[in-house]
């Protein structure tokens, strides 16, 4: 079984990506384009990883975390924080919500994306980059 | 916006000036000032002035007119002694000592009593003064109008001189006659105008001193006098007394200042009038300032005139007060106009320093969010361009992996240059985050070197590694990548075809120090300053932004300085520039 992974992502050019490349690497993929939508969607869905985009209108990744609990509901999910607004404040706040990962969309290659999404699932068969 | 950064430059400009012209116009406007207050207390020192003249005029009229009065006293009172019976020799002498004139009247010189002689009284009169003065006494020196001589026929005090003066007809001579009618014919004492003291009439010599003579009539009480007429048919003679006009008046203007203060006095009706008495004084200096006065005592116009050293009339700190006054005008004025100056350039400053901030601000939150706008598409790019390259859409041709690899790295430099203004915006903003990890540093220039073969081949230059095997270091890898790339592309850039680069890494004490050479047109003497210091935001930017790197000498410097490093650089023209980067292997926690 394929582990589910849901794309908060507001930019439709860069979430069509993301779900393109995750799709290939055969994993389960929605998209929330906003907190507010993803909130709704983790019920549903349940993921095992998210990759959340902090900077969204309506609720934003920050504000999504702090709704969705993840240390007290969620503490199995994976989450890995991609923006391209890399500001040490928010950085900060992600991974004390709970957040395992931090990337710069901008830096990030697909094959690393990729391992970093391997990585995240399970440490064990990451391939090393 | 280069059109408003001009409309700015002008407005900072005219503000500049605010901090000139506004301390000037303070000084001005103060000296101004302490030059009106100081006409108005010039004025008011006027006033004192006219004051303290007036003072002294009054004075002197008052001790002028006093005195002479205290004289008129003696004289009416030897009339009272005619009025009141029988003078003759002896007694007029007993009743003047009594006033002791030596001593307390010492102005006067003589007092006597004249006789009016009619033809039926003559010879008796002349008889009995002849007892008297044990000698033959006539009327002698008769006047030729037809007045009944009016003889001296006591004095007091009695000189060997004056003796000689008995009988003598005091009309003979115009000045004393006309005093004595006019006496006559009021009543009242008159002054004479200024006469020579006769020493001896006998002989006619004079003193040669000026003098006058005050009258005082006596009458028959048995006859009326109530108007000239009667006055002049019972006029029985004269009580004189005559004074040395020096005397007189040195001693009514006693009080006066003899330093600075000159006194004529003269006697005599306008145009007739005769210079009696001067006080000199003794220190004139300066402007003067002239006043004259009348008095009418007696019959007699004395005109009083004076001299005042104008700068002695008041006291010398009153005098000095406008001067003092401007001085200290002016020295206020300097020091407001100082004070005015480094409040205002500081205040000025201080705008200005916050309005830079403030444009600053707006200018980096705006690339800031140009930036990450920016960013988006570009990561949209690398994704899919990635994805292809990387396999996830199928097999590709050599060539299309040749094309899509241009195209990706392209997009990479793309991604570089955004990344780097984004840098450019946090340093002034403060937020530059440092992402710390251990890795190699000598591993790193050397990939920078090779990431940017292609361009030095292209430029035919040849490139020669002189690094550390090892030098292991704490840093943010990716911002000193920026560093040395920056700097190395710099070298590629101004170096000519078939010239040389050499990187040398070495470690010294507690320090890696990189020092990237090359044999290109070098940096000027006069540039040096700029060099690391230039940098006016957005045009600088984009003028540094080497293809590939983008990252301003001043960001480079900065990123080292925020490490624990620098930036050094030793060049000359023609020859050559050799920058050294140096970094602390061990990081400080920043």
């Amino acid at each position: 079984m394929s582990h589910k992974i849901l794309i908060v992502e507001d930019e439709v050019t860069l979430s069509e990506a993301y779900h393109t490349l995750l799709k290939q690497a055969k994993y389960d993929v929605t998209v929330a384009h906003d907190g507010k939508d993803a909130l709704k969607k983790v019920e549903q869905f349940d993921p095992d990883l998210i990759l959340l985009d902090l900077r969204m209108p309506i609720l934003d990744g920050v504000g999504f975390l702090k709704e969705y609990d993840l240390k007290g509901k969620h503490p199995n999910v994976k989450v890995i924080v991609f923006s391209n607004y890399d500001m040490q404040e928010e950085i900060d706040e992600a991974y004390r919500l709970g957040a395992d990962r931090y990337i710069l969309k901008a830096w990030a290659s697909p094959r690393e994306i990729l391992n970093l999404v391997k990585d995240a699932l399970d440490p064990s068969q990451a391939e090393r980059h | 916006m280069k059109g408003h950064l001009v409309a700015l430059k002008q407005r900072i400009s005219d503000l500049s000036r605010y901090f000139i012209v506004t301390p000037i116009a303070v000084v001005i406007i103060v000296i101004g000032l302490s030059i009106v207050i100081a006409m108005l207390i010039d004025r008011g020192l006027d006033s004192s002035r006219d004051q303290s003249i007036d003072k002294v005029m009054k004075q002197n009229e008052l001790a002028v007119t006093s005195e002479l009065g205290s004289y008129a006293q003696i004289v009416w009172s030897g009339v009272g002694r005619i009025n009141s019976g029988p003078v003759d020799r002896d007694s007029w002498q007993r009743f003047m000592s009594t006033y002791n004139i030596r001593k307390n009247f010492s102005a006067i010189s003589q007092l006597s009593m004249t006789e009016v002689v009619t033809p039926d009284s003559e010879q008796s009169v002349t008889q009995a003064l002849g007892q008297q003065y044990s000698r033959d006494i006539a009327v002698y020196l008769r006047n030729d109008k037809t007045l009944p001589p009016n003889i001296v026929a006591y004095m007091y005090p009695e000189t060997e001189n004056s003796l000689n003066n008995v009988g003598f007809d005091l009309h003979n001579e115009d000045l004393r006659s006309r005093a004595l009618q006019q006496s006559t014919q009021t009543g009242e004492i008159v002054i004479t105008d200024k006469l020579e003291l006769i020493r001896n009439a006998q002989n006619d010599s004079r003193v040669n001193v000026p003098a006058f003579f005050m009258y005082a009539p006596y009458y028959d009480t048995a006859l009326p006098q109530s108007n000239p007429d009667e006055r002049s048919t019972a006029i029985r003679g004269h009580v004189a007394a005559a004074f040395r006009a020096e005397n007189v008046f040195k001693s009514a203007m006693s009080l006066a200042d003899k330093r600075h203060l000159t006194i004529h006095v003269s006697m005599g009706r306008t145009g007739n009038s005769q210079l009696m008495y001067t006080q000199q004084a003794t220190n004139p200096t300066g402007p003067k300032i002239h006043k004259s006065q009348q008095l009418n005592v007696y019959g007699q116009t004395f005109t009083i005139n004076y001299e005042f050293d104008r700068d002695h009339i008041v006291a010398a700190s009153q005098q000095q007060a406008p001067l003092a006054t401007i001085v200290f005008g002016v020295f206020v004025a300097l020091l407001t106009g100082i004070v005015t100056f480094f409040f205002l350039r500081d205040r000025y400053h201080r705008v200005m320093f916050e309005k830079e901030r403030d444009i600053t601000h707006a200018k980096d939150e705006l690339l800031s969010l140009a930036s990450h706008q920016l960013r988006t598409p570009a990561t949209g790019v690398k994704q899919y361009m990635g994805m292809v390259l990387q396999g996830f859409a199928g097999d590709i041709t050599n060539v299309q992996r040749d094309f899509l690899t241009k195209a990706y790295k392209s997009n990479e430099r793309q991604l570089h240059v955004i990344n780097d203004i984004l840098h450019l915006a946090k340093l002034d903003l403060g937020r530059i985050v440092l992402a710390k990890s251990e890795f190699d540093l000598a591993d790193m220039v050397r990939d920078v070197v090779e990431e940017q073969s292609q361009d030095t081949q292209a430029a035919h230059l040849s490139v020669s590694l002189k690094l550390l095997k090892k030098a292991p270091i704490r840093a943010d890898e990716h911002v000193l990548r920026m560093v040395v790339e920056n700097i190395v592309s710099n070298a590629i850039k101004y170096t000519d075809p078939d010239g040389k680069i050499t990187v040398r890494l070495q470690r010294k004490d507690s320090m890696y120090e990189l020092s990237i050479k090359d044999t290109g047109v070098g940096i000027a003497e006069s540039d040096m300053p700029k060099l690391f210091k230039q940098f006016t935001r957005l045009t600088n930017a984009r003028s540094h932004m080497v293809p590939g790197t983008g990252v301003g000498l001043y960001l480079a410097k900065h990123l080292a300085v925020i490490h624990g490093g620098d930036i050094t650089v030793v060049s000359h023209v023609g020859k050559g520039s050799t920058f050294t980067v140096t970094l602390p292997i061990l990081q400080k926690n920043l």
